[in-house]
């Protein structure tokens, strides 16, 4: 519940916030786990109990705190989870710099495609090893007879890849905040220790570019505004 | 006694430091100093070698004295001549480390032979004040007399052998009293006792002075309080008479021909009275030797800055300069906030910025996404065609021309939707001849937004309230950016469903296709324009009446300028279809082969 006013509180940031780096994230997973009722959470700080099917990909963005002070807009491609899509949404993992697998833990099925989406996405993106990946098993707030997942599998499968791992739900707005959160200050820490950098031509992370560079600043923030979804 | 004590020990003559200048200058100083001198050149030009004996020594130490008069710098350089010269008597056996121990038991002014000797000092308490008054007389004569450990040191460059000897015994003088202290620590410490008690007052009364010259020199300038000194030095005696206790007992096997058959103790109360003297003198010469470094160093340090005013500044300086530095940082930081606020500030003008609108609803993205798209068709469409003279491919590449030349946008026909509902009809009506599903919504609910908004201007204008032009020119970019925005990503999700090869029998061809994007792409153009026209036509009313005209006409320029913007980023994302259309050409001619 935390999480939830916690949403409530970022979605109502003003729209002229300054943000330093934007980084392109990817949400990829089987048809109907959810992914684009987690973005227009975490986005618009709605749910809808019934939604359109994702036609190729859409776009979301939000900016998030990652340090003090310290804000990042997140760049959000939500892809179609569809068979029928997959064939154009493997051209957009390319300039993404982390990549969301996403399961619904009421769907046996999805999860057990976690493996083959893991291995699309590495052979996608430009940097395999530079993308930071997350487990994000979707739709916690159903009951326990519906759950086919279990929470410990889901931490198995992140672990052994070595990847985050966090349970949410729109719909109750579990987690939603968190799961980006984490991965945006994952991606965050890697950039601040060199481990990731700008690259000119890849759009994984991009410098708030709106701002003037030439004025000195010690903190390095760049201006710029960015949408309130 | 002391003095013949040393006489007879050449090790410990030379071990007595300060006290060798002492006694030795009894010729007139004047009288030496000019054939010394000479002679000095010459050593330092032949080096080591020629001066064996203990005059010539002697009288390089006079030299030394001269040498001294003539400043610091000077010494300095005879310093480093000492220490190279040391360097290529290998023949003393003696490790250059050790020898450097041996100089900074002399520059530290005798403190640390004082410390080793103090238990013989008091022993002979006359004799020190026998030298104490022989060191004024001197002291007298001599101005920068006093620098006699320097003189000792460069005696030792002259007198290389003499310096082998004044070495190791200046070394035995220090463990002497160090390591026994140590070793026979429990038989002496009777004596020692009573020896330290008496010494402790010499010591005292040395130091005093000592701490005086300190303190002149150092409350002059600044540095670092004279408390700190003793601790300072006494640490480092104390790790030299560590060291040295380890020496001790190969240098005493090395001096045992000096003394022979000597036993150990014999031998160590002999040398503490040879010591006692020897301390006594060191430790005035010494001082002597600080106070006149001393006054050397306050006239060196003042000449041409009185009251060393500068020299202050400058060593306060650097404390001053810190909360200057942070203070220009902060102020420094200050100007850059306050200049980033005018950004954002500015950023907020540009809100209605259509750029900035247009990003805002993800159009950018769209058009990035659906450049990706284009850019792999492409690559498709070259590698299908671009290889080679293959005749079979003639009628694809004719197909494909001939989509190409779909793509080229006509005039737009005419502005006949001026209704919603016909702009809305016409776009269904043009994507379903494209034969994807694909509906318009989000562009129906953007146009239609903007119509009822017009018309609800066109209501409100008869009521007082009434938007500014201000407000009007706001929502104009919004209404424009929002509908190009939509306009993008419709081609962007018809660019994709395109690609999802749901071919049916009754697709039309890829040509057909193409003309119903090309009218797609003209229908959209026209709304743009036909909206931009709407928002102007409003601002133009109010600018009639505006006392502000010129503004507002700068609001209707704009709005016609980000009208045309529009409609280019429309026709770009039209263009990129092509290639997508292309692909779908191709793939139809796959399926039906």
């Amino acid at each position: 519940m935390a999480a939830a006013s916690n949403a409530e509180e970022l979605t109502g940031l003003p729209p002229e916030v300054i943000w330093e780096y934007q980084f392109r994230l990817i949400l990829v997973g089987d048809s109907t786990v959810g992914k684009s009722s987690l973005l227009r959470r975490f986005c618009d700080g709605k749910f809808d109990e019934v939604s359109d099917p994702t036609v190729g990909v859409d776009f979301y963005a939000r900016l998030i705190e990652v340090a003090p002070g310290r804000r990042v807009k997140l760049q959000l491609w939500d892809t179609a989870g569809q068979e029928r899509f997959r064939s154009i949404t493997t051209s957009y993992y390319r300039n993404s710099v982390g990549v969301m697998l996403v399961y619904d833990i009421s769907n046996r099925k999805s999860f057990e495609n976690l493996q083959e989406w893991l291995l699309e996405a590495q052979e996608n993106v430009i940097y395999p090893h530079a993308t930071t990946y997350m487990i994000v098993g979707h739709k916690a707030d159903l009951e326990d007879e519906k759950r086919e997942v279990l929470k410990e599998e889901g931490e198995r499968f992140s672990r052994a890849y070595g990847m985050a791992f966090i349970e949410t739900s729109a719909k109750a707005c579990i987690n939603v905040e968190a799961a980006f959160s984490v991965m945006a200050k994952e991606i965050y820490v890697k950039l601040q220790e060199g481990d990731l950098s700008i690259v000119e031509g890849w759009d994984g992370i991009k410098g708030g570019f709106s701002a003037p560079r030439e004025t000195l600043r010690l903190e390095d923030n760049k201006s710029k505004q960015s949408v309130c979804c | 006694m002391a003095d013949t004590g040393n006489d007879s020990d050449i090790s410990f003559e030379s071990a007595d430091e300060g006290e060798d200048v002492i006694q030795e200058p009894k010729p007139s100083q004047e009288e030496v100093s000019d054939n010394v001198k000479k002679k000095e050149e010459d050593v330092s030009g032949s080096k080591d070698g020629e001066t064996l004996s203990g005059d010539p020594a002697s009288e390089n130490k006079d030299a030394g004295l001269e040498d001294v008069e003539l400043g610091m710098s000077d010494r300095k350089e005879t310093n480093t001549k000492d220490s190279e010269i040391h360097k290529d008597e290998e023949q003393q056996g003696i490790c250059s480390d050790e020898r450097t121990e041996g100089n900074s038991v002399t520059d530290s002014s005798g403190k640390e032979g004082a410390e080793s000797l103090v238990q013989e000092v008091g022993t002979s308490e006359t004799t020190a004040k026998d030298e104490n008054s022989k060191n004024a007389k001197l002291e007298e004569n001599l101005e920068g007399f006093a620098e006699s450990p320097t003189n000792q040191s460069i005696d030792r460059a002259s007198a290389s052998s003499v310096l082998v000897d004044d070495e190791s015994s200046s070394k035995e003088t220090s463990s002497a009293g160090g390591g026994s202290w140590g070793s026979w620590g429990s038989s002496w410490s009777g004596w020692g006792t009573s020896l330290l008690s008496s010494a402790s007052a010499t010591v005292s009364a040395v130091s005093g002075s000592v701490g005086k010259v300190i303190e002149n020199v150092e409350s002059t300038l600044g540095v670092p309080k004279p408390e700190d000194l003793p601790c300072d030095q006494g640490e480092s005696s104390d790790q030299k008479q560590d060291g040295q206790s380890e020496a001790t007992d190969s240098q005493e096997e090395g001096h045992q021909a000096s003394s022979p058959g000597a036993a150990v103790g014999s031998f160590f109360s002999y040398s503490a009275s040879a010591l006692t003297s020897a301390v006594g003198k060191t430790v005035t010469g010494g001082l002597d030797a600080l106070e006149s470094l001393g006054k050397k160093t306050m006239d060196v340090l003042q000449d041409g800055d009185p009251g060393l005013r500068r020299k202050r500044a400058y060593l306060r300086g650097n404390r001053r300069d810190q909360p200057n530095l942070s203070q220009l940082l902060r102020e420094a930081k200050e100007e850059a906030e306050e200049r980033s606020r005018l950004e954002v500030e500015e950023e907020e003008r540009h809100k209605c910025h259509f750029g900035w609108l247009f990003e805002q609803n993800q159009g950018l993205a769209h058009l990035e996404a659906l450049e990706i798209l284009s850019n792999e068709s492409e690559t498709k469409v070259e590698a299908t065609v671009g290889g080679g003279e293959d005749t079979s491919l003639e009628p694809l590449k004719t197909e494909l021309m001939e989509i190409k030349d779909a793509f080229e946008l006509e005039d737009v026909e005419s502005e006949e939707n001026d209704e919603s509902g016909d702009f809305v009809n016409t776009i269904t009506e043009h994507l379903f001849s494209l034969s994807i599903a694909a509906t318009p919504n989000k562009l129906k609910k953007v146009q239609t937004d903007a119509h009822s908004w017009l018309a609800n201007l066109e209501e409100e204008s008869e009521e007082k309230e009434k938007p500014t032009a201000k407000e009007i020119h706001q929502k104009a970019m919004e209404v424009l950016a929002d509908l190009t925005a939509r306009s993008i990503e419709q081609f962007h999700k018809t660019g994709e469903l395109l690609l999802l090869k749901q071919i049916t029998e009754e697709n039309k061809s890829p040509i057909q296709q193409a003309t119903s994007l090309s009218k797609l792409t003209s229908v959209l153009c026209a709304e743009v324009s036909f909206v931009a026209s709407k928002f102007s036509e409003k601002l133009s009313r109010i600018a009639a009446s505006s006392p502000d005209a010129e503004t507002v006409n700068g609001y209707i320029t704009n709005i016609f300028l980000e009208a045309s913007n529009s409609t280019s980023y429309i026709q770009d994302a039209f263009q990129l279809l092509l290639p997508v259309m292309q692909v779908v050409a191709i793939d139809k001619r796959d399926t039906s082969q």
